[in-house]
């Protein structure tokens, strides 16, 4: 077999295994989930007790503050997070996501507690 | 006596360095058989970059930003992005007038890889989609069949109907009836649903969707049923643009454009095409539209007796009456399906329903025309099953 043809079953095995990781996680990147759940979402962030405009919000994390996520809320909870822990080490943000899934009740989602 | 000449000594001619494949080939964008890729790939490809550039998804290629890949966090900032960018300039101006067309699609998928690795903000399936179909063609071995473009396919419709099987609101039906009737409030559902049981219309959307996506992963597979596949995938989309009128960004455009790579394409000259009139509008349309020659233009019909495989519309014989016969191997059209055969080898009609589904980005117009594509696609694919069933119906018992 030659080499292009190794590169490409293996690029369609790693789309496998990403699946496979997508039944015991929340996380859905790569794993061929499109528009199979809608979460509406709101974020609510303070920085040292002071809470942030939707336009502080965007410029911190480039999600808008109110918005829609049609794969999973990892997406935006994991996005949050990973700003927190590595871009904003030394500040101390409180966070909220407030999100729907598919219209029914809402459930919290908070950073640093979570 | 005449003086003998010298012989001036025989300058061996100079050996000219052969041009390299990437030179040789034509630079008309409207050619598509004159490359190392198979002439369908080379569509689908030119195709998404048409739909790429015209929704504008090389002006929004990311920075790096919470990237998937925390090392990518130690490059500069604008230089990524700017790269991103230069790149898949280069590459697709090169893929368009055919130029090193394989490298070309590499560099465009791993652009599009890099850009949904670079941003967990950033990423989309349809991005991800559009990657691996540049990086697979790209991949692409000569004279093989486009088997790891067709697995991509299978994984995809696996990976989404396993995906719904595992949501409860799938299952339930929740989902459609909160999309498409409180989300969408698309206005076919809200007339339909009322006239059925409650929740019906939903649940059975629901688990429509969900059958179609295992039996298409399942059927692409294989040789025999590949067209089924299809066929079956092409309906979900069909339907769905007809329910949601939505494109979904590059996704519509770049899934129906991966369906050139099941298709057969003839080489120059291989299909012939017969009319009795010499000004026929066809002979037009080939003369400046089949950049690549693929059909033989002849003033009169053929003298064949019909075959197994000729289809059942027959041209007449009234002298008043301007019949047309395309034929190509063992297979021969008449009349209106001879001109949906000179229609489907030549990419003019392709780039332009490209052109149209790409040239509009969200809000009403882009609606209607999705919409408008999705009864389009819906004729099509009820015309293909009901001239199938015909031939079936009509193929005697044995």
């Amino acid at each position: 077999m030659k080499l292009k043809t190794t590169i490409g079953l293996a690029l369609l095995a790693a789309q496998l295994v990403m699946m496979t990781v997508a039944r015991f996680h929340p996380m859905r990147y790569y794993s061929w989930a499109p528009f199979d759940a809608l979460h509406a979402y709101t974020i609510h962030a303070s920085l040292d007790g002071q809470p942030l405009s939707s336009e502080q919000i965007y410029r911190r994390y480039h999600l808008t503050a109110e918005g829609f996520n049609p794969r999973a809320i990892f997406q935006v909870t994991d996005t949050i997070a990973y700003v927190e822990r590595v871009y904003h080490t030394a500040q101390q943000a409180d966070v909220t996501v407030t999100y729907t899934l598919n219209g029914r009740e809402q459930h919290p989602w908070q950073w640093p507690n979570h | 006596m005449a003086m003998a000449q010298p012989l001036t000594p025989l300058t061996p001619p100079a050996r000219t360095p052969p041009t390299p494949a990437w030179l040789r080939s034509s630079w008309n964008p409207l050619r598509i058989t004159d490359t190392r890729l198979h002439p369908q790939l080379l569509l689908m490809a030119k195709l998404v970059v048409i739909g790429l550039v015209l929704k504008g998804y090389w002006h929004t290629l990311p920075d790096v930003f919470a990237p998937l890949l925390p090392v990518m966090d130690a490059l500069p900032e604008p230089w990524f992005y700017r790269s991103l960018k230069a790149l898949f300039a280069i590459a697709a101006t090169g893929l368009m007038f055919n130029r090193a067309v394989r490298t070309n699609c590499i560099i465009i998928g791993c652009v599009f890889l890099a850009a949904t690795l670079s941003s967990r903000v950033y990423y989309r399936n349809a991005k991800f989609f559009v990657a691996l179909l540049f990086i697979l063609t790209g991949l692409q071995e000569r004279g093989k069949e486009p088997f790891l473009i067709w697995w991509q396919l299978a994984l995809m419709y696996f990976g989404a109907g396993l995906n719904k099987l595992t949501e409860p609101d799938w299952r339930s039906g929740h989902f459609f009836d909160y999309y498409l009737g409180a989300l969408r409030q698309s206005d076919l559902y809200t007339t339909l649903d009322p006239l059925l049981p409650q929740g019906y219309l939903a649940w059975t959307l629901c688990w429509s969707v969900i059958t179609i996506e295992f039996t298409a992963a399942a059927l692409l597979l294989f040789r025999r049923t590949r067209p089924t596949a299809l066929w079956l995938a092409a309906s979900l989309h069909a339907g769905a643009a007809i329910l949601v009128a939505d494109d979904y960004g590059i996704f519509l455009l770049a899934v129906l454009a991966s369906y050139l790579s099941c298709l057969h394409w003839p080489d120059p000259q291989q299909a012939h095409l017969h009319t009795t009139r010499p000004n026929h509008w066809l002979h037009t349309y080939t003369r400046w539209l089949d950049h690549d020659q693929i059909f033989n233009p002849h003033p009169a019909p053929p003298p064949t007796p019909p075959t197994p495989n000729t289809d059942t519309d027959t041209p007449h014989t009234d002298d008043h009456t301007t019949t047309l016969t395309a034929h190509y191997q063992s297979h021969t059209w008449h009349n209106w399906r001879a001109a949906g055969a000179c229609l489907l080898w030549t990419p003019a009609p392709y780039f332009l329903a490209a052109i149209l589904l790409a040239a509009t980005h969200g809000g009403p117009t882009n609606a209607a025309i999705v919409r408008s594509a999705g009864i389009i696609t819906a004729a099509i694919l009820a015309a293909a099953f009901l001239h199938t069933l015909h031939r079936h119906l009509r193929r005697p018992s044995s």
